[in-house]
């Protein structure tokens, strides 16, 4: 596969939940990850484009369906938000968040310094 | 109204500086001494005060000096330098081109102040949407790549935590698959975002305690704060250090509040957390492009405060001395300007009808200052007046009484060019100049030859008969009234008094003519106090007007 479409809002989040599970994942166990809750007919809608997209793989278990992806995270994600962490942290959009860390390139010998400053108390 | 903004910006930002200077000088000492929460409420209180502008009712303590235009030396009154003569036989072609010149650069009159305030408030536009824009942005996309946290276990630590820190509002957790960082985010609904990455118990612990005590401490809305006010004055490069040194300890007080009762162990596995995340991100950046600022330092420093266990102050004192600085650099203008007030020539006798409008009436230093600070209120003041000597003299209601002069020149009250700046600031005119109306009748002379009369009772102290045609004042009478103050009426065809005579007020002292540097018939008329020529509308008018 070259290039992968852009999934919208909601095929990505179905997409994620799908992802995020391991292995088969059931029609119920999206609707229950949903950040907001939809009909299932909408759900239904965007796994049914997902599928046509070639994004998952429908198999009929008992009287559910079960989805398996087809195309793996790192491999979209890659694609649509290289350099995507850089420029947020270029942006002073990013003032507004509070991140565990900063955007720091660090080099090896400050690695090396806090290292020893972490281990040296663990006398 | 933008002007005087932008001058009150400017003069904050002036004053502001000398206190980020300052405690950026001991910024070393605060962190040694008082705890990090100190200084991000020593920030806090300096972006504040960054966006209360000091208005400048009064003049500025700090003047901005303005370029004037090319030099223009079209044509000076009272002035040194070979001017050419004009043409005394068609003076009236000579009275358009100065009428023409008025006009233009009446048009062409944006000061470079305006432009200047113009430019300020554009960026501060772009600076505060970019930073709002990209924001809204990002948060949008990592919302796409985010999906709610329903692990039970994962939401049992949130709980906890909540409970630990005393928040009861309800936080949404995430899991976001482009994040390498936890982040808290949202002003109004807060998330806080995990990065796709495995993590143990004890280290999501960490996490949630660091976001939600950013959560607690309205951090987010501190860095907007400071967002803003870096934005309002982008041009200062001192407030855009202030607030890289904000962020910094912003996030260094927020890991001073979670280890404040920690033991040595926890603080260790804390740090192995933040570690954790660095050296997970270490090889996915792109060195140094965005590294100024000593960030490397930056986050050793923020280790060795993690493993540090000395208690510190509170800094209640040094936070009033903060306090007290940024409400003083507020008044130490107000003082300044109290000074520059009292510094005001006083030629103010104690008795005599002149004292009234003493203080009203304008001199060349207000003037001048008026006319840097803002153009359009002087052009309106200029126009006022012109519309004020008709509404008082051309009306037959007039109240002449409240007047304290009389008109020098009965019967024709056009100001050919009020006192004030002329040719596009480059002259300043010390005296008005009363002429025809030239647009009942372009080719009208009819004014010359008419009375010149004595402005107020008082005593010719000098007559000036001879004088170099082009230059100067011409044919011209001074008449000292007492009280230091004196009138000077010029470009006269013909002078009917002498010197010492005594004169009445309205008493005819000569005849209007284009003597000395003039271009048409014309009465140049001055008032002195102390000898220093003031507006002469604050005696020709009543004072009510002000």
């Amino acid at each position: 596969m070259d290039t992968l479409k852009r999934l919208p809002d909601s095929e990505l989040e179905v997409m994620l939940i799908i992802w995020n599970g391991e292995g088969k994942v059931s029609t119920s166990d999206i609707m229950q990850h949903l950040k907001k809750k939809k009909s299932v007919q909408l759900v239904q809608n965007s796994l049914n484009r997902l599928e046509s997209k070639g994004f998952v793989k429908c198999e009929k278990i008992g009287r559910l369906n079960h989805y398996t992806p087809l195309v793996s995270l790192e491999a979209y994600r890659s694609q649509e938000t290289a350099s995507f962490l850089e420029k947020m942290y270029e942006n002073s959009g990013s003032k507004l968040f509070a991140a565990l860390i900063e955007n720091n390139s660090l080099s090896e010998d400050d690695l090396q310094t806090i290292k020893a400053m972490l281990e040296k108390d663990e006398e | 109204m933008l002007n005087e903004l932008f001058q009150g910006i400017i003069n904050t930002s002036l004053a502001v500086s000398a206190i980020i200077l300052l405690v950026m000088l001991l910024l070393p000492l605060l962190h040694k001494f008082y705890r990090a929460r100190v200084n991000c409420l020593i920030w806090a209180i300096i972006a504040i005060r960054l966006l209360i502008p000091v208005l400048p009712e009064n003049p500025p303590a700090i003047a901005i000096p303005l370029d004037r235009e090319m030099e223009f030396f079209w044509q000076q009154e009272e002035n040194i330098g070979e001017i050419p003569q004009m043409n005394q036989e068609h003076p009236v072609q000579t009275v358009r081109t100065e009428r023409s010149v008025q006009f233009k650069s009446k048009l062409d009159e944006i000061s470079p102040f305006t432009l200047l305030a113009a430019v300020w408030l554009a960026g501060t536009v772009l600076f505060f949407l970019h930073g709002m824009e990209s924001y809204v942005r990002t948060r949008k996309r990592l919302l796409r790549w985010s999906v709610t946290i329903q692990d039970k276990q994962v939401c049992g630590i949130l709980e906890e935590c909540k409970k630990e820190l005393g928040i009861r509002r309800n936080i949404a957790l995430y899991q976001c698959s482009v994040l390498n960082t936890p982040i808290l985010m949202g002003f109004f609904s807060p998330r806080i975002l995990l990065p796709d990455v495995a993590l143990t118990e004890k280290q999501i612990r960490c996490i949630l305690l660091h976001e939600l005590t950013h959560y607690r401490r309205r951090d987010l809305w501190m860095k907007l704060l400071v967002m803003t006010a870096g934005s309002v004055h982008w041009f200062n490069p001192l407030v855009w250090l202030m607030g890289k040194k904000a962020e910094e300890d912003i996030e260094t007080a927020c890991d001073a509040a979670v280890l404040h009762k920690s033991s040595g162990a926890e603080r260790r596995e804390y740090g192995a957390v933040i570690l954790f995340f660095i050296q997970a991100n270490h090889h996915t950046h792109i060195p140094l492009t965005t590294n100024f600022f000593e960030n490397r330092h930056q986050i050793v420093r923020r280790f060795e405060k993690i493993m540090e266990t000395k208690k510190k102050h509170n800094g209640t004192l040094c936070m009033a001395l903060v306090l007290a600085a940024a409400i003083g650099s507020m008044t130490l203008v107000g003082f300044v300007d109290v000074q520059a007030a009292n510094a005001k020539p006083a030629a103010v006798p104690e008795n005599g009808v002149t004292v009234v409008s003493k203080d009203a009436a304008k001199t060349r230093q207000e003037q001048e200052e008026l006319y840097r600070k803002d153009k359009k209120a002087y052009e309106a003041q200029q126009e006022d007046f012109q519309k004020r000597v008709l509404a008082v003299y051309d009306s037959s209601s007039a109240d002449l009484q409240a007047v304290q002069m009389v008109w020098p020149a009965p019967g024709y009250y056009n100001i050919r060019m009020p006192y004030g700046f002329r040719y596009d600031g480059t002259d300043f005119h010390v005296g008005i100049d009363i002429a025809d109306f030239l647009e009942n009748d372009p080719d009208s002379q009819e004014i010359f030859g008419k009375d010149v009369v004595a402005a107020q009772d008082g005593t010719v102290v000098h007559v000036q008969t001879e004088y170099t045609p082009g230059r100067g004042y011409g044919l011209c009478v001074i008449l000292d009234h007492g009280d230091h103050l004196s009138t000077l009426y010029g470009q006269l065809s013909k002078i009917t008094v002498e010197e010492g005579d005594a004169v009445k007020a309205g008493q005819k002292i000569g005849e209007i003519g284009s003597t000395g540097f003039s271009t048409g018939p014309h009465l140049h008329f001055e008032v002195r106090e102390a000898g220093q020529a003031v507006d002469p509308g604050a005696y020709l008018l009543p004072d009510d007007a002000e």
